[in-house]
């Protein structure tokens, strides 16, 4: 990692953006108007003390050099605390979409409350279960596309953005195409798309795991 | 048509329904917790970008042509890390870099996001996932010292 663990958290965060930012510098040549759109902490840290510190800290980079600030892999008990203790709220939360965390539904519904961004990743790999669910399984037949496919576009409808990693070409263009079709269908078919956006909605309502 | 067929004997599962409602009353849950958030595959007032962001995890020394490659198909969002186990954060920005270049987008353009304080503990271990390839790969999970917590 860009920055010694043993180093005060202060000195690591510093050295860490100052990183990122040399890393993602649009200039070729000058990293000085460098910014980065979003900065996720990558966890809460192990006290809330330290993670409001690190949290304050990346406050002093807003707006110039970060322009919005996030957390990863967070509880919603977390979130409320940095939200009503921090000057720049957080604008995302990136979770691991799972049946482990009941698909965080309470968390969902707080971002939604509060304009937050929630950013599901193993969205795939998480879910075998969702993916062979009734709704997605209607979904993917109904507008003709893939398994894959429907899932992201029922979770993209309960106001998740979705991270994707796909590493084809193929499947770039089939994930686009795809999620365009789903929109298309559900103009035609508004009755139908209402009945399997309900039942996907029950299929992620917390469940003993 | 097909697709009207299908979905008219649709029903949902009633075996799961009553343990659902058993659960969601135990905990209490309040109803702001179970409203639906407002979709983001049909958005309204116009925004008609799909909600994709570009994960570069693992992708090691693909991550510059697959970066490019990502931002040519449409993708205008881009996730990376500070965490050069797992992300290739100079790459990232080697491939907006030429993409920028090129003309394809503007910095303005492009949403870029980037992690850090990965700085607890990491395990790596099979797990059966789903995949469009009939290769079962070994994936690397970064698990942090909170999701320790929770999984015990």
């Amino acid at each position: 990692m860009p920055y010694d663990p043993s180093a005060p958290l202060e000195a690591q965060i510093h050295t860490s953006v100052a990183s990122s930012l040399k890393n993602l510098r649009h200039d070729p040549d000058d990293d000085s108007n460098s910014y980065v759109d979003c900065l996720l902490l990558h966890s809460p840290l192990p006290t809330i003390e330290q993670t409001l510190q690190a949290w304050k800290i990346l406050e002093s980079y807003v707006p110039d050099k970060i322009k919005t600030l996030g957390i990863s892999n967070t509880t919603l008990q977390v979130l409320q605390v940095i939200y009503e203790s921090s000057i720049i709220k957080p604008s995302v939360v990136q979770n691991r979409f799972y049946p482990q965390t009941r698909y965080d539904v309470p968390l969902r519904a707080f971002c939604n409350q509060h304009g937050i961004t929630y950013q599901s990743f193993w969205t795939l790999t998480g879910n075998p279960r969702l993916l062979n669910s009734d709704a997605v399984v209607k979904l993917t037949s109904s507008a003709d596309v893939s398994r894959a496919v429907a899932l992201y576009a029922l979770v993209m409808d309960q106001g998740v953005m979705v991270l994707n990693g796909t590493t084809t070409a193929e499947h770039m263009d089939e994930d686009f195409t795809g999620i365009q079709r789903v929109r298309e269908w559900t103009k035609s078919h508004e009755r139908d798309w209402a009945q399997l956006s309900g039942a996907f909605g029950i299929s992620i309502r917390p469940q003993r795991v | 048509m097909r697709s009207a067929g299908l979905i008219r004997t649709y029903s949902v599962t009633t075996g799961t329904l009553p343990r659902i409602a058993r659960i969601a009353s135990s905990t209490n849950r309040s109803m702001a917790s179970s409203a639906k958030p407002a979709s983001r595959l049909l958005p309204t007032g116009g925004d008609t970008e799909v909600p994709f962001i570009y994960g570069t995890a693992w992708k090691n020394e693909r991550t510059k042509e697959l970066v490019e490659l990502a931002v040519r198909k449409g993708f205008r969002k881009v996730d990376t890390a500070a965490q050069p186990r797992h992300y290739q954060e100079p790459l990232v920005g080697e491939a907006l870099r030429e993409v920028f270049k090129a003309g394809v987008v503007k910095r303005e353009d492009v949403y870029v996001s980037t992690t850090m304080l990965d700085s607890c503990v990491h395990l790596e271990f099979n797990y059966p996932s789903y995949k469009r390839s009939t290769r079962r790969q070994l994936v690397k999970i970064s698990i942090t010292c909170h999701t320790i917590r929770q999984l015990h």
